[in-house]
């Protein structure tokens, strides 16, 4: 029977090739992997962890503070973004029949592809630049003692960049997990007289927070490794933290400025800022997805 | 209830004050680039030269560039999306699936500047030892293969972003399929079909999701910045060769933004910007239309 | 909950509060660091080796951070007009207009270097230095010149004869103070230069095979990437990267100079410049313009590298203008930069530049003397 071995032949060169276009797709992967272990631990030293950046040439340089850096930033973009963020993605779940939800969702949406390179335009011009106070034309906005004004390049405004990245990420899992709570659970709480605020902290968000924890790290994941913004709203900085309103170093930014420079011994400092920055994320991610995989049988 | 009523409306500012964030991201936007437009007008966009020096700016080199990288990487990225999206929700036992596309999931969860770090030390040089520098010897003849190969430029540039958006459109594409309705792929299956049938089958049937996951591919590859700006190699003017450097919106941004000196400068630059932001939203705009369209009661999760 | 997953929990609550740790250890192991001052400083690339090793060997001593970018001039003189830093570096001086615009801005030149052309080809013996002549460069740099054994590379250099390959042109992608003095230079040596390029901290150029990189150190480290290319940069850039440079002709003698420490200082010595006060206008002030102006006449300059430049840090006499500024930061800034001119121009021979002539230095702290906070002298 000619025809269907010649369609069996076909499924199976179909089948070969959906095949090699899944290996070609963990080429790069294991290929990047691979680069970054191999180079990242070559050039690992404890000494790496534990000084400060020193100019290029001068032995004994480390990426302490960069260390540092990215884990106060992400620290306090997350303070700010998953509040946020869990409290809209709660309104898009739990109060669909309000008229706001479907545009609100929208908004969300566009906001989650935006490319972080133009938020931190808008981040630079607004706070470091401090145009937005220029728009109501004052040199700062007090509040009593408090006052804000244009803030320079600072780590300030390099957390509210990330934390802006972070929002429609945690926006959107949050509603997610929201949304797999059964209602008939939801229903039973109303039922019995609970009010619906406390229906939403009781019961929902209790229930789903597993996936909201899951939310939350993984968004930390996602902006951890995050430059673009930074590079507009916070420049960089040889030095440890000092202060919100100083400048402040990152590994993202680390990795850009090494990679790209002519020094072998910067180079190799960019490798194993990676191999951190790597280890945080992957570890995060699957270390989590395991975790979650035993709660809810996905 | 009362508490009922101050949650709300809690929830309620909250959204506003979010939604009118991303308002004032785009007025400040238009504004800082209104100077730029109110002089160029639509030569902006059109003309070709870009000199800080003579203050005359037109991105249109600038444009090209970013749509034949993106281009590059959706021709790329896009079959082999397909291919891997029907291998994984079809050919792979269910015990594998989660570990397998979790495995897809890892290339999204790399951060932009280690694809840099990586394209720019390790990639860039490889390809051109052992791909451009061996195209170039055989394909002499044809013009556009002409000129210097550094391994830097908007092909090196496209590859590493069709990496980039490959888990992108892989997930979309790989819900859609597990979300259709098993009728279809039993009908086929019982009628005899072997499986690239079933698969065209599938096909055909998420045309409007293909399109959506495309879209936002591109989306995602646009305004992509960091990997970028440090493989393109930053040459303003029109690629003449597929080995070319040129730039794109984004890396321009990168490379340029901290340091326009002169206002109108810094003014085109905001401009650009600007631009970005308006694609993105026509993009995310189109391929959300497509996918509320064609599938009403999907929920997609996009990594 | 079963074992493994109660397992995963702890384990990740152990690693969070590890991780805390550590950064409160971090925190803790500099004790002084609330008491140490930060200031925030950005601009060129040109002289970042001098005031990172500065700041650095600063740091020791005195409580004092200089937190120096280098993101190129062109973003050193943006952020200081921007008041974003507190001050800026840059080898290009203001422009009128800029001046004009920042109000009080002072000049402060605070080293002196040398711009070197560095190139990477593969086929050529190991430390062949070439020759090279303005015309030469600019019609590289114009694209008029494509291939290296063009004949007009080859008249300079024989070994050239057998490289028949494309010029890869290395440029500055971001605005630069050393590309502002190589395009200076490239003006005054080539009317067509002049007239189709120009000269600035960000230009437009012509050549057709052509790679932008970030900074000095990106320009250093395209030429070392890319096979067959030729860059320009800051002269300890050269010497870090152990990349070749060439040797320049000198418009007064004709002979082709070496780029040296001495050699660059010999240029700086003959030009006797006229330099105004430190909070006036500095835009026409340029050694390699008053060397070539000087060169046309004068035959005997022998043993001058052409591109020379000062490098300057840029600041606001009125210091109070720049945000989050104290009393406390501007007096530990003006400290810092009256020994940068002084005590820390030690450095600058180690490090392939050329510390200031007494008679800048003098000027310098002449400057630094009028600087206020609030109108109080510091």
């Amino acid at each position: 029977m000619r025809i269907p071995s010649l369609r069996r032949f076909y499924d199976l060169i179909f089948v070969s090739i959906c095949v090699i276009a899944f290996i070609l797709a963990m080429i790069p992967l294991a290929w990047i992997l691979i680069e970054i272990i191999i180079n990242g631990i070559s050039a690992f030293s404890i000494q790496l962890l534990t000084n400060l950046p020193r100019p290029a040439g001068v032995p004994g340089g480390g990426i302490a503070n960069y260390i540092q850096g990215t884990i106060i930033l992400v620290a306090i973009a997350s303070l700010i973004g998953f509040p946020f963020g869990l409290f809209i993605g709660v309104f898009l779940s739990e109060f669909k029949e309000h008229k706001l939800v479907p545009i609100v969702r929208f908004f969300v949406d566009v906001f989650a592809e935006f490319p972080s390179i133009v938020i931190g335009i808008f981040v630079y011009v607004i706070l470091v630049r401090g145009e937005i106070f220029e728009l109501f034309g004052v040199q700062s906005i007090c509040i009593g003692a408090i006052c804000l004004g244009p803030m320079g390049f600072s780590a300030l405004a390099g957390s509210i960049s990330l934390a802006l990245l972070m929002i429609p990420i945690v926006s959107k899992s949050v509603e997610e997990s929201l949304n797999l709570v059964p209602v008939s659970i939801k229903e039973a709480a109303l039922a019995l007289g609970m009010s619906r605020w406390r229906t939403v902290f009781s019961i929902s968000i209790s229930y789903a927070r597993t996936g909201i924890l899951l939310a939350y790290i993984l968004a930390l994941s996602r902006i951890a490794g995050e430059a673009a913004p930074l590079l507009l709203t916070v420049l960089g900085s040889y030095y440890w933290f000092s202060g919100l309103f100083d400048r402040i170093g990152a590994l993202p930014l680390a990795i850009f400025t090494y990679g790209i420079s002519p020094f072998e011994d910067l180079r190799a400092q960019a490798w194993v800022a990676s191999l951190l920055l790597i280890l945080a994320i992957l570890f995060l991610n699957i270390g989590l997805k395991i975790l979650i995989r035993r709660r809810f049988a996905w | 209830m009362k508490g009922d009523y101050v949650f709300l409306y809690i929830l309620v500012f909250l959204s506003l004050f979010f939604i009118s964030i991303v308002f004032l991201l785009g007025f400040e936007l238009y504004q800082g680039s209104s100077q730029i437009f109110s002089i160029y007008g639509i030569n902006f966009i059109l003309g070709s030269v870009w000199d800080p020096v003579k203050n005359i700016y037109g991105i249109a080199p600038i444009i090209v560039g970013s749509f034949l990288t993106c281009l590059i990487a959706l021709i790329l990225a896009v079959p082999i999306s397909l291919l891997v999206a029907y291998f994984i929700s079809d050919l792979t036992p269910a015990k594998l699936k989660p570990f397998v596309s979790s495995l897809v999931e890892l290339l999204a969860a790399v951060p932009s500047v280690i694809y840099g770090l990586w394209g720019l030390l390790v990639l860039a040089p490889f390809l051109r030892s052992n791909v451009y520098l061996p195209l170039q010897k055989t394909f002499y003849f044809i013009p556009i293969f002409q000129g210097a190969s550094t391994g830097y430029g908007i092909l090196t540039a496209g590859i590493i972003l069709a990496i980039m958006i490959l888990p992108t459109i892989t997930s979309i594409i790989r819900e859609a399929i597990e979300l259709l309705p098993l009728q279809i792929k039993e009908a086929a299956i019982s009628l005899g079909a072997f499986r690239y049938q079933v698969a065209r089958i599938i096909f055909i049937h998420l045309k409007l999701t293909i399109i959506a996951a495309i879209i936002l591919g591109f989306a995602r590859a646009f305004g992509e910045a960091m990997a970028v700006a440090m493989v393109i190699g930053g040459k303003h003017g029109f690629p003449v060769s597929i080995f070319d450097t040129g730039y794109t919106l984004p890396s321009i941004i990168v490379n340029e933004f901290t340091e326009a000196v002169n206002p109108l400068h810094y003014d085109a630059l905001i401009a650009v910007g600007f631009i970005l932001f308006i694609i993105a939203l026509l993009n995310i705009v189109f391929a959300r239309l497509l996918i509320y369209r064609s599938t009403r009661f999907f929920k997609l999760s996009i990594t | 909950m079963n074992a493994v997953s109660r397992i995963l929990m702890v384990g990740i609550v152990v690693v969070i509060i590890v991780v805390a740790g550590v950064t409160y250890w971090y925190l803790s192991q500099t004790p002084t660091q609330a008491t140490r001052i930060k200031i925030s400083g950005a601009g060129s690339t040109f002289m970042a080796y001098f005031v990172q090793k500065a700041a650095y060997e600063y740091a020791q001593k005195y409580p004092v951070d200089i937190d120096y970018a280098p993101i190129g001039s062109g973003a050193g003189i943006q952020q200081f007009l921007a008041g974003t830093v507190d001050f800026g570096g840059s080898d290009a001086p203001l422009s009128t207009q800029q001046w004009q615009q920042a109000g009080d801005a002072l000049h402060i030149p605070v080293i002196i270097g040398g711009v070197v052309i560095i190139y990477n080809i593969p086929d050529l013996p190991p430390n062949t230095h070439l020759n090279f002549t303005g015309q030469v460069l600019a019609d590289i740099y114009l694209g008029k010149i494509t291939k290296w054994n063009d004949p007009a590379l080859v008249s300079l250099n024989s070994e050239l004869k057998n490289i028949n390959q494309p010029i890869i042109v290395v440029h500055r992608s971001d605005g630069s103070g050393t590309t502002y003095i190589f395009t200076q230079y490239l003006s005054l040596v080539s009317q067509e230069f002049a007239q189709k390029v120009g000269y600035g901290v960000s230009v437009n150029w012509p050549a057709p095979n052509k790679i932008g990189g970030k900074g000095n150190e990106g320009v250093a480290a395209q030429v070392k990437n890319n096979p067959y290319s030729i860059g320009y940069v800051e002269f300890t850039y050269a010497v870090k990267n152990n990349l070749l440079y060439g040797y320049l002709e000198n418009p007064s003698t004709g002979e082709f100079v070496e780029p040296t420490v001495k050699t660059i200082a010999k240029t700086a010595d003959y030009v006797s410049l006229s330099l105004p006060s430190g909070d006036k206008d500095w835009s026409s002030i340029s050694i390699v313009k008053s060397f070539l102006e000087l060169a046309k006449t004068n035959k005997n300059l022998s043993g001058a590298y052409p591109i020379v430049s000062f490098a300057y840090i840029i600041m606001h006499k009125e210091l109070s203008k720049v945000p989050n500024m104290t009393k406390e930061k501007a007096k530990a800034l003006v400290d810092f930069l009256k020994w940068l001119v002084t005590d820390a121009q030690q450095y600058a021979e180690p490090l392939y530049y050329v510390p200031l002539p007494q008679s800048v230095r003098n000027l310098d702290l002449q400057t630094l003397s009028m600087v206020t906070f609030n109108g109080s002298n510091l």
